[in-house]
């Protein structure tokens, strides 16, 4: 009847593994749930059921990655709306926008007559539209994904909700395999010879992610070590440290969080680096590195080629 | 023989900041590396990592962290007592709010790849803000020409309203950027380099020479405006190049380190408790305690936390000076009780 | 214009002030006035409110411009002055000085000294010498160390006319200074001024609105009424019933104090 993302463990290193795992549990909580799309059921990651009497036909997502899983799992056609920043796929930059992410327009979605919003939260009061839009009775599933398993969990009851099973876990499974190979080229290399990483979500005041960031779930799965050990999503590092970890590879994130920030090469003290001696900087798309979303496995392909160019190609 | 004390205690805080850190380093080595210039010999043993951290990261920071309470301490002061103001500080005329909104403007246009020396666009944005909204400010508070002490801070507070009101549009019409223009507010001294030092010093050396030459002015001023012009101040020109002068610091402050605040407001008030308000000797020594409030507060910010996380330094200043600031406030009310 | 200064100063002009005219933002308070004091002359500036007294004090001492008419401080015209030579030749003493800092009272008096100084220049011997004359010619030694916020109003305003002292200006102009004080601190502030009259042949200016502490000390009494010269000369010819029943609108009776050689005024309800 009911997916729930309680019933997926979470790991870190394991998480390609783990997925293989959390995907037959789903698929045992999936079968026989819906009946072409008459009535569905998912509880979104606050817990909350969202029951639907037919799957949903006029969606408004209101994360990006969530348009590019409904794209992803041919349901393209069910979404109904989108916000300022997405524009990918293509084809959803042709739909109306509704405002933006943190502050979506409630009467321009009341407007559209949606019969599902999904928003990306961790808790119900982040954005106070969130209660509007269910006092107007309109459901909002609000899911919060912070690693690769968690992102299959969305994809997977964005399927059920949307009357698409079957295309949900062919994209889930087509996503591990992409990771699976990914892993396999790399190989079981120990952790200590792995490169070690720094990557840059803000180049004023130095910011890096964390450990708790899906940032640190593309690294893991691309072969690489964190350069930070901090738990948190977002940390403000001071280059001291930076220095003294000394990280083999450099990720600069370019994007609204960095725009066009200093090439690390044109930066005071980052001459002492040894990867911005050596030209080891690698630029990367925050859309695609920081969104959790299913680009990020086309992240962990993307880095996984340029950390280990003899072993993996794309 | 109390300045030379207060000197080498601003060099004790300095030596004792160097050895904080990301990096635990023992003292010796700190002292070994401090005498390195003169000595090189002396750090010979030493890593050249440690070396470069503790000489380029650390003591460039430690030197920054300085200047700018040095600047913000004696910017404070002039603010105070070119307009009579017990509550002015660096920031009245607008001039954060200026260097916020120019430094807002170029994150979002993106111009921070463009870099001179190292050192990216954001600080030129942020003072040509600060000049921006300090122009505005003299266009509206003055008449004729002359600088009107009660006109000037209102239209202080009218040009930063609607500067305020502009970087928060800037930030709705771009929320991805909010952080990073909330982090450049906050103020932060990471990731500073010896450049940026060169960079603000000759602003503060000259504005502090110029403001030295008017310390007398700056005294006579506090008789109110017709009294010292009655005593031959030319009070219309002195308030002008005091006021530009303690804004050009206060700009090129905000534009390296963002916006550091109550050390420009505690400091001056601080200093006139200690030793009276003759100029001649306020200046010096606010600026002197302001380059320490700073010195000790940016280390506090760097090291506090554990695995080279920060906290931004205008925190750090705020705590430290907001109960001092508490503190004259009742000191105040009680001197109004007894009246 | 008749004089009484004492005959050896009476050739040089301490103040010639020609058809003055000047005021406000395009509002005239004064309407042509025109008279000259001598070096060592002790001038009452008298008449009722608005006549333009404190207007006349701001022209003198170059805070504000004239519209039309010549000032000459000591022979120079006042616009060819710099602020600190004007300043050397004209001190004012004002009504009201608050000050906002806790200066000593005696850093307070030094101020006095500002514009004898250059620049980087220290205090001289000859500042300190000036500034404890006019500290103790004021009576303030006293409260030479305390802070000018710490005193009553009466001391501060002391403490501001032994400033304008050691100013050492020859010309000192009074605006309304001693209203606030005690008679004895006002007759107390007077006797200096007449001695310095006397002895230093210091011109004064006491623009007041006492007519009869002016009668005490004043040679000559000059009255303005609606931005113009109502009347002028010396004491004794001027404060008769008649001239001042033509200022103040009032009836009044002008007695003389035998014991003191001096005129008085009693004005009638």
């Amino acid at each position: 009847m009911t997916v729930s993302r309680k019933a997926i463990p979470r790991g870190r290193r394991v998480a390609v593994p783990a997925f293989f795992l959390i995907c037959s549990f789903c698929a045992l909580f999936l079968h026989g749930s819906v009946v072409n799309g008459i009535c569905a059921e998912i509880v979104d990651d606050l817990g909350q059921p969202i029951k639907l009497k037919t799957g949903a036909t006029r969606i408004i997502p209101l994360y990006g990655a969530f348009a590019e899983m409904l794209f992803s799992i041919g349901a393209g056609d069910q979404v109904i709306g989108r916000t300022q920043a997405d524009t990918f796929p293509p084809e959803l930059a042709r739909l109306p926008s509704v405002g933006t992410h943190m502050r979506p327009n409630v009467e321009m979605i009341l407007g559209l007559k949606p019969d599902l919003v999904i928003q990306s939260a961790s808790r119900k009061d982040e954005t106070p539209e969130i209660s509007r839009l269910v006092d107007s009775g309109v459901p909002v599933a609000v899911f919060s994904a912070k690693n690769f398993a968690e992102i299959f969990s969305v994809v997977e009851r964005l399927g059920v909700i949307t009357g698409r099973n079957s295309e949900a876990a062919a994209f889930v499974r087509s996503l591990s395999q992409r990771l699976e190979r990914v892993s396999n080229a790399i190989g079981a290399a120990d952790l200590a010879a792995r490169p070690k990483v720094f990557f840059e979500i803000r180049a004023e005041p130095l910011t890096g992610a964390g450990r708790g960031s899906i940032v640190n779930e593309i690294l893991n799965a691309a072969g690489a070590v964190n350069a930070i050990k901090n738990d948190k999503a977002i940390v403000q590092y001071s280059l001291e440290a930076l220095l003294l970890e000394n990280p083999d590879y450099y990720i600069v994130q370019e994007g609204p969080m960095n725009k066009s920030p200093v090439p690390p090469a044109q930066r005071p003290h980052y001459d002492r680096l040894n990867s911005v001696r050596d030209g080891r900087i690698v630029f990367a798309d925050e859309f695609i590195f920081s969104r959790p979303g299913p680009r990020c496995v086309d992240a962990v392909e993307f880095l996984a080629g340029k950390l280990h160019p003899g072993k993996f190609v794309k | 023989m109390t300045w030379i004390g207060f000197i080498l205690l601003i060099g004790f805080a300095a030596f004792v900041s160097s050895g904080l850190g990301t990096f635990k380093t023992p003292y010796d080595v700190i002292l070994k590396l401090w005498l390195s210039p003169a000595y090189p010999d002396a750090a010979a043993p030493v890593d050249d990592t440690v070396r470069y951290i503790v000489l380029n990261v650390r003591l460039a920071r430690i030197c920054l962290a300085f200047l700018i309470g040095a600047a913000l301490g004696l910017a404070g002061t002039v603010y105070q007592g070119v307009l009579l103001n017990p509550l002015a500080d660096p920031f009245t005329l607008g001039i954060s709010t200026g260097a916020a909104f120019g430094a807002s403007l170029a994150i979002l246009v993106g111009v921070g790849s463009v870099h001179f020396l190292g050192v990216s666009a954001l600080p030129g944005a942020a003072f040509a803000g600060a000049l921006l909204a300090l122009y505005l400010v003299y266009l509206l508070g003055s008449v004729d020409g002359r600088i009107h002490v009660v006109t000037i801070v209102l239209a202080g507070i009218i040009v930063s309203t609607f500067l305020s009101a502009m970087i928060s549009l800037l930030k709705s019409l771009n929320e991805e950027s909010v952080s990073t223009i909330v982090f450049w507010i906050m103020g932060s001294l990471s990731g500073k380099s010896w450049t940026h030092v060169l960079l603000v010093l000759p602003y503060i050396a000259a504005g502090a020479v110029a403001i030295c030459c008017f310390t007398r002015e700056l005294d006579l001023l506090s008789l109110g405006d017709i009294p010292a012009q009655q005593l031959g101040v030319n009070v219309g020109k002195v308030r002008f190049w005091l006021l530009l002068s303690a804004s050009l610091i206060t700009a090129a402050a905000v534009a390296v380190s963002g916006i550091i605040g109550f050390v420009g407001l505690v400091i001056p008030h601080l200093a006139r408790l200690a030793l009276g308000p003759r100029h001649r000797v306020l200046i010096p020594a606010a600026m002197l305690s302001g380059g320490l409030l700073v010195l000790v507060s940016d280390s506090i910010a760097r090291s506090i936390l554990p695995g080279g996380a920060e906290i931004p330094v205008g925190v750090v200043t705020a705590i430290l000076g907001g109960p001092f600031f508490c503190y004259l406030l009742l000191r105040r009310k009680q001197q109004l009780r007894l009246q | 214009m008749l004089s009484s200064a004492p005959p050896q100063a009476a050739a040089a002009s301490a103040v010639t002030v020609t058809d003055l005219r000047c005021g406000y933002a395009g509002r005239e308070v004064l309407k042509g006035i025109s008279f000259s004091a001598a070096a060592g002359e002790f001038v009452g500036i008298l008449g009722p409110n608005g006549a333009g007294k404190s207007t006349l004090v701001l022209a003198l001492s170059g805070i504000i411009e004239p519209a039309s008419g010549k000032i000459e401080i000591l022979g120079t015209a006042i616009e060819r002055l710099s602020l600190k030579e004007r300043a050397r030749r004209v001190a004012v003493l004002n009504q009201d000085g608050d000050m906002r800092f806790p200066f000593p009272c005696r850093e307070v008096v030094a101020m006095g000294r500002y514009p004898h100084k250059k620049r980087w220049q220290m205090d001289s011997v000859r500042d300190m010498e000036a500034v404890e004359k006019a500290l103790a010619l004021t009576d303030t030694e006293v409260l030479a160390d305390r802070l000018i916020g710490a005193v009553s109003g009466g001391e501060r305003q002391r403490v501001l006319m032994a400033k304008s002292l050691a100013q050492e200006s020859p010309v000192l102009i009074l605006d309304e200074a001693t209203s606030a004080m005690d008679i004895h601190r006002k007759l107390q502030i007077f006797r200096v001024l007449d001695r310095l009259n006397r002895e230093d042949n210091l011109t004064v200016f006491a623009v007041m609105h006492d007519i009869n502490l002016a009668a005490l000390f004043c040679r000559r009494m000059l009255f303005l009424k609606e931005g113009k010269v109502e009347a002028d000369g010396p004491t004794e010819e001027v404060l008769t019933p008649e001239t001042l029943e033509a200022i103040y609108e009032t009836r009044v009776v002008v007695q003389e104090i035998e014991l003191a050689g001096k005129r008085q005024v009693i004005f009638l309800p």
